[in-house]
């Protein structure tokens, strides 16, 4: 498989350690690890994001010093905040740096976001607006996807109709996603690789389905995983280390 | 957009040629004086209104952006008064009243209220932060000149500043007005070049950052363009309260809620609603005039009431 991005020592200073990345072309990628473990910083750091340090390029051209329009064609982030400051329409924010209006329409088609495009996006629900907020995202259509939590607020439905959404720019279009997901179930069903993360470090890189043979999610998340589901493990339970 | 330009340019006309009677004389029997009089004192009067309200549109339409906050704005984050304290250290205290010496001391005293907001509420404030750190920035600063104002060697100090503290445009000379409008002008036009960085934080510091934009860089520009320009017009005039926190609520309305894109057009209905509080003041049958900065604040603060009252209903 073709890199389509590098990391180099991406980092910051309180979460993540040193990190050097390469994400496949065409490719799905999960990131999974305990609350604080760093998966937001690791995004933030892939995204160019201050505090975090180093260098990104994606499809060999750096990210870092590209003017507005060139690097949200690279890349796009998708924040776990899915605050929006000012009352604009749902319209607006759908375009919002948006270059080519035409993108939007396969998108409100597929996340059916026609009735949320006219009324204001302070008064939708979080689940309105977090899907607003990936079409938008999705609309600019930037090579490398960065997605912190992105089902967060959604019901089952559209969970189904994101992640499938996902997987089609991957296959179809060669995009790259990496999405931070605290449910292991999603990324194993849907992530082409898996990254864990534990203490600011990737503590394992593989096949998603491997993961439970490894025996290292027991060890990192203090719990039991049986490869579709979690159990606590009283002789590894989190509450009593120090 | 274009029809606040045109009111803005109708209320320079009439805030230059009222009364109409000033109109005919000018080609009446006392032309000399006429033109004198709207060469020497209206003429600088309305282009101080016009930039003084265009600079304090714009600059509370930056600061509003950048802190997405539709409360904050220059006099209300202490921007204005740590401005009045700066020109009133520098001409009472340190004795140096030339124009350039009061416009660098309100600049520098603007330049610390900000950058003292910044370290206290933080770059994303709550509106309950953001409006304790500058009332009590407010505060200091007005408790500060008063200080500075009865150590000064001058008695007549206190009358002397007060009439200036509380705002006046009028009796000011063109050369006078140029100090106040270079930097305005200046600090205008390079706050439009943050128009996209602010439009962007809509989303947030980490998404406007992704998208791209240097939001540091921006601060820091929004920070102190609208020190300089802020500054720069109260060395001159004095502080002048709420334009600079309603002008850019109903630019929104113009820009379909977008913060940043707001600039240019709060910048406009600035220049409209000052020009406008200045005829109001002029022409007032009131027999003496009043200072400008106490009818801004009259027409302002119930407006900054409503707008408190509005944000309890909604997120009620």
């Amino acid at each position: 498989m073709m890199a389509l991005a590098r990391g180099r020592s991406l980092r910051t200073e309180r979460r993540l350690q040193p990190t050097d990345l390469e994400i496949g072309s065409g490719s799905l990628t999960a990131l999974v690890g305990p609350n604080g473990s760093g998966k937001t910083s690791l995004l933030h750091a892939l995204a160019g994001v201050p505090p975090a340090a180093g260098s990104v390029e994606v499809g060999g051209t750096p990210i870092h010093g590209q003017p507005p329009v060139l690097r949200q064609r690279l890349v796009g982030l998708l924040t776990a905040d899915r605050h929006v400051a000012w009352p604009i329409a749902g319209r607006d924010l759908l375009a919002f740096g948006t270059a080519q209006q035409g993108n939007c329409e396969p998108v409100v088609a597929a996340l059916a976001l026609e009735p949320l495009l006219d009324g204001r996006v302070d008064r939708l629900s979080s689940g309105e607006r977090a899907r607003l907020l990936l079409g938008r995202l999705l609309a600019s259509d930037p090579q490398l996807l960065l997605l912190d939590e992105p089902l967060a607020n959604l019901d089952p439905y559209w969970q189904l109709v994101v992640m499938d959404m996902l997987r089609e720019r991957v296959a179809s279009r060669q995009r790259s996603v990496v999405l931070a997901v605290h449910d292991l179930t999603t990324a194993v069903r849907y992530a082409d690789r898996l990254l864990l993360i534990s203490e600011g470090a990737i503590v394992w890189d593989g096949r998603p389905t491997d993961l439970q043979a490894s025996g290292e999610a027991d060890r990192v998340f203090g719990a039991e995983w049986s490869g579709a589901d979690w159990r606590l493990n009283p002789t590894a339970d989190r509450r009593s280390s120090p | 957009m274009a029809s606040s330009a045109v009111l803005t340019l109708m209320l320079l006309a009439a805030s230059l040629l009222l009364p109409w009677s000033s109109l005919a004389a000018l080609w009446g029997d006392d032309r000399q004086l006429a033109w004198t009089v709207l060469a020497q004192l209206r003429l600088p009067r309305a282009l101080l209104a016009l930039t003084y309200g265009a600079m304090l549109g714009a600059s509370g339409a930056a600061i509003q952006a950048l802190f997405a906050n539709p409360l904050a704005s220059p006099d209300l984050t202490g921007t204005t008064s740590g401005a009045a304290l700066g020109a009133v250290v520098s001409a009472y205290t340190l004795a140096f009243a030339s124009p350039l010496a009061l416009s660098v001391g309100a600049v520098a005293g603007a330049l610390g209220a900000l950058v003292l907001l910044l370290a206290l509420a933080g770059p994303r404030a709550e509106t309950a932060t953001l409006l304790l750190a500058g009332l009590a920035i407010s505060a200091l600063a007005g408790a500060l000149t008063t200080l500075a104002l009865a150590l000064a060697p001058s008695p007549f100090a206190f009358y002397d500043a007060y009439e200036w503290l509380m705002g006046s445009l009028a009796d000011r000379s063109l050369d006078q007005a140029l100090f106040a409008l270079i930097p305005s002008i200046a600090a205008t036009a390079l706050l439009l070049r943050q128009v996209p960085a602010l439009d962007s934080l809509t989303f947030g510091e980490d998404a406007a950052a992704a998208m791209g934009h240097d939001v540091r860089g921006t601060r820091l520009w929004v920070v102190t363009l609208s020190a300089v320009g802020v500054g720069a017009c109260v060395a001159i005039c004095g502080a002048i309260g709420f334009i600079g926190l309603v002008a850019p609520v109903f630019a929104r309305r113009l820009t379909r809620g977008h913060a940043g894109r707001a600039l240019l057009p709060a910048a406009v209905i600035g220049a409209a609603l000052l020009l406008a509080a200045d005829l109001a003041v002029r022409t007032a049958p009131l027999g003496r005039t009043l200072p400008i900065g106490v009818v801004t604040a009259i027409l302002g603060a119930p407006f900054f009431l409503w707008l408190v009252a509005r944000m309890r209903w909604r997120l009620s």
